[in-house]
């Protein structure tokens, strides 16, 4: 009995202690589960995909972990990354031949399941463990994962589809939810599941309350110091005669532009790229992509304006290198190989993601390097920001979204850039308004919560103005 | 057939080495970073020195030299998992690690690195850049300790509170009698102790003047058990179940301290559904250098309560190497009841065969206020459990009159009653296991009464604090002779005040930092004061509360 018992509280703590969704203190992997929960077989596929690709590039990767160890730092991301970019190909591949329909509707996310944080994470660090241990440790990780994705299902399809499955659960007459089953309807299921179940999982003690709401209250107050006076950003009136000179230049093209015929036909083609990306199909708000970093990153304004630009840079660069990489290098060397066989082999349909996340480690690792060798105090603002970047969702996003369609080199470009622009955008935002302390939430569990249901309502609000026909 | 495919694979493989290569050649030539000494200190002494290049940051260096940091996220600040301790100053937190520190870990950081107070500070391992020799500190966790395991085969209770516990390893362990091993507390038993002794917990603790920590899952908790054997593929371990509060005892319904009440409960547990489930109990080890001096002397053994176990080795292996030189055993308890009635005709026989071992047990009959001399109902029933030759030697050796009545072994506390056996000679050695305030005040004793040299005095320090105990012990001693050379009056009266208060207040309340101030006020009176002996009446006064 007493044995019994002790399983029953061991397992429960297995699946909910640490989840990395919805009980550790600082959530990751949230993208995807807010992406694909909104039927319970994209959740299950998902899960399964995580489990599969984590645990199958772990036993691939550990016979050669001296290698890596060998190899260094700077090459131990990309040496990885091939690893399991090459699983997921695997499973996207397999997934496309068993449940073709889950396929197609979440084929992104399955490709980004290379970024997802759980899995490098927990590779990496099994690394350092005995085998079986290791694996015990990413099936933890990976059925927390799988479990939430699941229970998160279990509440968006009822409620959006009336279905568990496929099978009908509910009454035709009971209300349809259609928000639960929209994107934005992730954030509000999520955020409300986070903030129903703390009760009872403290309870239980499943989780335990970091600090106390008094601790945390005088800390506060303790907190405030005179803040340190600030050095006057001068501005010498040269610099301003050229900034006021650049901008009028600026407008004059902008209003000139129709003088020349190409400049303006590109124009009227950009623009809306841009502002798409921008505003209506956001990377964040839309897409639901690159959450975690966005959450952890809001807490401080001054680390939401560092680490966005670092993301617009990176994000833009490596876009071009892979759209060159892609376009002259895959197809290329596909075209090359079609004349000489009659089976033809498409490397771009297969390898992009492994060429894709190789490119992006590479060029983060060069840019890094380089910057703290020849601009020192650039690299003491930003550097930190942009090795935290590699592997990002959204930085392999922007490329697996843009690049496979077949676009031109600028428009992926601009739309990349107009993705970290809005990362950057919607991560300041946050931090502004995290700064205001809604609610006045007590710990990082909380606050995470918090600011999860205020993404929630800023997505639900560039909706609404992406129903609007602006062109 | 078979050629696309290899082209395509050459391909692919041409431009990820291409990749590489450019990544190589910049590294090489613009990121590499100068030579660097990492040193990662542990528990249970453990240090190793890694030389590294500078300028990797310091997660990857410990990941890449095989120490488990864990890193949910994978170095990019969003966890927080991969705290470590550092003892260099390597900056600040950076913007992105600050929500990750609670205040008050912020306001150890602050107080280390602007003042140099304090054991280190906390930083996220994947926000530190190794750019000098760095000094840092990790959990046992991290590292990779041999770890064996074990099966409890025989449990055999020897009082009403310690039990021995006999565990079969897998494979046989070196070593050396005295040395102790680490066993691994399972999580949930740890949880489940708190979830029902919390309370108690903190009452006890702010009984103690202790400071509270409350459970945090995901760390392992270790507790270290003396070995009682000598076969290396046999551990006998003795685990005794004490209360937190050793004002209320378990049976009073107090609670039982974690460590070996877990154990107790845990190994209990084990023996019913070992087979099945197939769990095993796992330790690490063995540690320490609580081990027989090689040389002859005269060797002096001190054990007390669950003590009992590394001295039980010692003297075995005292025997078995049939050592001739004198030895004492000293074993203080409270009462008979409380003597390992299975050991006891062992110990007896030893001393009647042998004329330079002697045996002496001390009744303290500490806590209860009762009179050890007179056996109660318990006690007699303890004594009637032992075999009829045991009866006939623990009564003609004296320690029970005819009618099994009275205890007429010594009584009180270990410290008074050496020099009644010891004349003051350099060759001893001491041996101590047993509770914080025995060890400290039989060193004490034994430094003031028989000279005992500091490196004679062996123990194993499981708390931590034994050892500057005994640091500031010795500089109190030298304190003593600086007070006598002065000629204070009353010097004798003084000194008495002097260590009561240094012991019993201080040191054995773990105030190990406020007794090496107490120690330094003494000694600046000493040195400066004009009025000395008024100086240190009033500094005595003013600890006095």
């Amino acid at each position: 009995m007493v044995g019994l018992k002790r399983h029953i509280r061991k397992t429960s703590k297995f699946f909910l202690r640490d989840n990395l969704i919805l009980t550790a203190g600082a959530g990751l992997g949230f993208c995807s589960a807010l992406a694909v929960t909104n039927k319970l077989e994209n959740s299950l596929t998902m899960g399964l995909g995580v489990l599969f690709v984590a645990m199958g590039s772990f036993s691939l990767i550990y016979p050669f972990r001296r290698l890596i160890s060998i190899a260094g730092t700077h090459h131990k991301i990309s040496l990885l990354m091939i690893i399991v970019s090459v699983f997921v190909t695997i499973f996207a591949l397999f997934a496309q031949a068993f449940v073709p329909e889950v396929a197609a509707s979440i084929r992104a996310y399955i490709d980004l399941i290379t970024t997802n944080c759980l899995v490098l994470a927990a590779v990496s660090e099994g690394l350092t463990l005995q085998f079986w241990e290791a694996q015990k440790k990413i099936l933890k990780a990976c059925m927390g994962y799988a479990f939430a994705l699941v229970l998160l299902a279990f509440l968006r399809e009822p409620l959006g589809f009336g279905t568990i499955m496929g099978f009908s659960v509910l009454p035709e007459a009971f209300p349809r939810v259609v928000l639960m089953i929209t994107p934005v309807g992730g954030f509000f299921a999520l955020a409300g599941f986070r903030l129903l179940m703390r009760p009872f999982l403290l309870k239980a003690r499943i989780v335990y309350q970091e600090a106390t709401s008094c601790e945390c209250a005088a800390a506060e107050t303790r907190e405030v110091p005179a803040p340190a006076p600030r050095s006057k950003f001068e501005i010498s009136r040269k610099t301003l005669i050229t900034i006021g000179l650049g901008i009028c230049l600026f407008i004059s093209i902008i209003v000139h532009i129709r003088t020349s015929p190409t400049l303006h036909t590109q124009f009227l083609i950009f623009l809306p790229i841009l502002l798409n990306a921008l505003f209506f199909d956001g990377i964040v708000l839309s897409k639901l992509l690159g959450i975690c970093p966005l959450l952890n990153k809001s807490r401080q304004i001054d680390a939401a304006w560092k680490m966005g630009i670092a993301v617009i840079i990176v994000m833009t660069l490596s876009t071009a290198l892979n759209w060159v990489v892609y376009n002259k290098v895959l197809i290329m060397g596909s075209d090359f190989l079609a004349k000489y066989s009659s089976m033809s082999i498409r490397l771009e349909k297969i390898f992009y993601l492994t060429v894709f996340i190789v490119t992006i480690a590479v060029f983060v690792q060069t840019l890094s390097v380089m910057l703290r060798k020849f601009a020192r105090t650039a690299y003491e603002q930003m550097g930190q920001f942009l090795e935290l970047i590699t592997v990002n969702c959204i930085v392999l996003a922007s490329a697996t979204f843009t690049i496979p369609t077949g676009t031109s080199f600028m428009v992926s470009t601009i739309t990349a850039f107009g993705y970290g622009l809005h990362w950057l955008m919607v991560t300041v935002w946050l931090a502004l308004l995290r700064r205001q302390r809604l609610f006045v939430p007590t710990n990082a569990w909380d606050e995470d919560t918090i600011a999860i249901l205020l993404l929630g309502i800023m997505a639900a609000i560039f909706t609404g103005i992406g129903m609007i026909r602006i062109f | 057939m078979l050629t696309p495919l290899f082209l395509g694979a050459g391909i692919l493989a041409v431009l990820i080495l291409a990749l590489s290569l450019v990544c190589e050649i910049i590294f090489q030539f613009f990121g590499r970073g100068a030579k660097q000494k990492l040193t990662v200190i542990s528990d249970d002494e453990f240090k190793k020195e890694l030389n590294i290049e500078g300028g990797e940051r310091l997660l990857a260096l410990l990941q890449n030299n095989g120490f488990n940091i864990p890193a949910a996220c994978g170095g990019m600040a969003t966890c927080g998992q991969c705290k470590v301790k550092l003892y260099t100053d390597v900056g600040l937190y950076t913007a992105v690690e600050t929500p990750h520190f609670d205040m008050r870990s912020r306001e150890n950081a602050k107080k280390f690195l602007e003042d140099g107070i304090g054991d280190g500070y906390e930083r996220l391992a994947c926000q530190v850049r190794v750019e000098k020799d760095v000094r840092l500190y990790l959990s046992k966790d991290a590292l990779h300790v041999k770890k064996y395991t074990a099966r409890a085969v025989k449990k055999i209770p020897i009082t009403s509170d310690k039990m021995e516990i006999w565990l079969k390893p897998s494979k046989p362990v070196p070593y050396k009698p005295g040395q102790y091993i680490q066993l691994m507390l399972p999580e949930d038993f740890v949880e489940e102790h708190y979830k029902k002794y919390e309370t108690h917990i903190k009452k006890a603790c702010e009984n103690l003047g202790k400071e509270f920590i409350p459970y945090k899952p995901g760390n392992t908790m270790y507790r270290g058990y003396s070995l009682a054997s000598y076969e290396p593929d046999l551990l006998k371990l003795i685990v005794r179940l004490a209360p937190v509060d050793p004002s209320r005892s378990v049976d009073s319904g107090g609670a039982p301290c974690i460590g070996p009440s877990c154990v107790h409960h845990y190994i209990q547990e084990q023996s019913l559904w070992n087979f099945f489930l197939g769990e095993k109990i796992h330790f690490t080890g063995p540690y320490g250098h609580f081990s027989l001096k090689t040389e002859p002397h005269t060797a002096v053994f001190v054990a007390g309560g669950a003590g009992l176990a590394p001295i039980l080795a010692l003297l075995e292996q005292w025997f078995i190497e049939g050592r001739q030189e004198k030895a004492i055993f000293f074993l203080g308890e409270r009462r008979l009841q409380d003597i390992p009635m299975m050991y006891l005709p062992k110990w007896l026989k030893w001393q009647m065969q042998n004329t330079n071992f002697k045996f002496i047990p001390v009744l303290s009959g500490a806590f209860r206020d009762d009179d050890p001399a007179m056996l109660n109902e318990i006690d007699k029933k303890c004594f009637l459990s032992l075999a009829d030759e045991g009866k006939q030697l623990a009564k003609k050796q004296g320690y029970i009159d005819e009618q099994e009545q009275q205890w007429q072994g010594e009584k009180g506390f270990i410290g008074p009653l050496l020099n009644k056996y010891l004349t003051p000679d350099p060759n001893i050695v001491f041996y101590l296991c047993g509770p914080a305030p025995m060890t400290v005040t039989v060193i004490d004793a034994a430094a003031n009464v028989l000279n005992l040299q500091k490196e004679n005095a062996l123990f194993d320090d499981f708390t931590g604090t034994l050892t500057p105990s005994v640091d500031i012990l010795y500089q109190k001693l030298e304190l003593k002779e600086k007070m006598f050379a002065l000629n204070i009056p009353d010097a004798g009266k003084i000194i008495e005040k002097l260590t009561f208060t240094l012991v019993v207040q201080l040191l054995l309340r773990d105030k190990i930092e406020e007794g090496y101030t107490f120690i330094g006020k003494v000694r600046n009176i000493l040195e400066t004061s004009g009025q000395k002996d008024k100086d240190l009446v009033a500094l005595l006064d003013s600890y006095k509360k």
